[in-house]
């Protein structure tokens, strides 16, 4: 299990993977010759146990208090259980769809097309939720995709077109940790009509474009820099939201679609826009509470 | 274009572009950094700075390694223009 690795990663934040390389290289060989059953049952235990260490259950505390009010207890152990599981059940299924090739995508793909077709290239904005990199299996046909979001050494589970038989591509990482060079890359990707991958969930370290906004009743901290990246390159961006709705099965959810103005910069320029990302991730986080995965205290002052 | 013109025109036009309203045009030099210290742009300035050197100039940058190099100072990105330049 990893955490999710993200376009904006804050500074107490790591990539680093839970988990060694054997024991990722256990469930892929697991997967490839026995299939998903056998692997979920392995998963279980490995859940309980993530669940019972209480700095790996720590790390969704600060999502839990705010969605359902606790931190602590058996309820605390209830939900994270639900949460681990399903995040779980998720990379799983992300290294079989990677492996397997078995997945199914549904809606989403038409409206990319006619976004594509503008020649601007698309920014896609999406969050630490649902199944967002089977998803991206989905997008194998679309061209050139470029997925924002920092890598270390010890960031040792697969994503699912790193698997020999994903075939999705061309895909390329563009590190957010390269700061000028992040955002070079994503300009020169968008001229060439391409996709870029964002999270809009979580800041780069010393992103200076972060935006109060309240989330699960409380003021919490996102980027904007997605937004002034639209504006500045006229790229059309789209929020999109995965979620899992069985297995390998995911559905995308295309809440807004942005058409920036030219000449916004600012902070104040860019909050309306923030607070309408955040009120769309509440909502689908209200109907999907197991299915965010951002374990990162976004309301940390 | 010679090297004092491209230099002029890029910081009129960073200036201007930019909105950088703090900063004087004569406190530059060809030492002054562009990011942190120096002009303080942030890396999301790196976009329309490219954006800058493409309309004033014709001068591509391509990728990330290209960015490193021309952005470590105003003097190092007007050389990196001058040997780019259409018909120099």
């Amino acid at each position: 299990m990893s955490a999710t690795p993200g376009a904006c990663a804050p500074p107490d934040w790591s990539s680093r993977s839970l988990g060694r390389r054997w024991q990722h290289r256990f469930f892929y060989v697991l997967l490839r010759f026995l299939g998903l059953k056998p692997a979920r049952f392995v998963l279980f235990w490995v859940v309980l146990v993530y669940c019972l260490r209480p700095k790996i259950a720590g790390r969704a505390k600060a999502y839990l208090r705010q969605r359902f009010g606790c931190s602590s207890g058996a309820g605390f152990f209830f939900h994270v259980f639900k949460l681990y599981w399903m995040f779980g059940s998720i990379l799983l299924e992300r290294a079989a769809a990677g492996i397997l090739g078995k997945y199914s995508v549904s809606s989403g793909t038409d409206i990319l097309w006619k976004l594509l077709e503008e020649g601007r290239g698309v920014i896609l904005l999406g969050a630490h939720v649902g199944a967002w990199q089977i998803a991206l299996a989905g997008l194998k046909n679309c061209g050139g995709i470029n997925i924002v979001q920092p890598r270390n050494g010890n960031d040792v589970d697969l994503h699912v077109f790193e698997h020999g038989s994903a075939r999705v591509g061309p895909v390329r990482i563009i590190d957010p940790e390269d700061g000028a060079g992040c955002f070079v890359e994503i300009h020169a990707a968008l001229k060439r009509g391409e996709i870029v991958c964002l999270m809009g969930d979580r800041r780069a370290p010393g992103e200076k474009l972060a935006v109060e906004v309240d989330f699960l009743g409380r003021k919490a901290l996102f980027p904007g820099s997605a937004f002034v990246l639209a504006s500045l390159t006229q790229a059309p961006l789209a929020v999109v939201f995965t979620r899992r709705v069985g297995e390998s099965a995911v559905e995308c959810a295309w809440p807004l679609l942005v058409r920036m103005p030219a000449g916004i910069k600012s902070k104040e320029a860019v909050s309306g826009y923030v607070s309408g990302f955040a009120r769309q991730l509440e909502l689908y986080v209200m109907e999907n509470p197991y299915q965010f995965f951002n374990f990162y205290d976004l309301w940390a002052s | 274009m010679e090297r004092r013109e491209i230099f002029d025109t890029l910081v009129k036009a960073m200036l201007t572009e930019l909105y950088l309203e703090d900063i004087k045009e004569e406190d530059l030099t060809e030492d002054s950094a562009l990011f942190g210290e120096g002009l303080g742009l942030d890396s999301i300035d790196s976009v329309e700075l490219v954006v800058i050197v493409e309309k004033h100039f014709k001068v591509a940058i391509q990728d990330a390694d290209e960015a490193r190099k021309a952005f470590a100072s105003l003097g190092v990105l007007v050389s990196f223009i001058q040997e780019r330049m259409p018909g120099e």
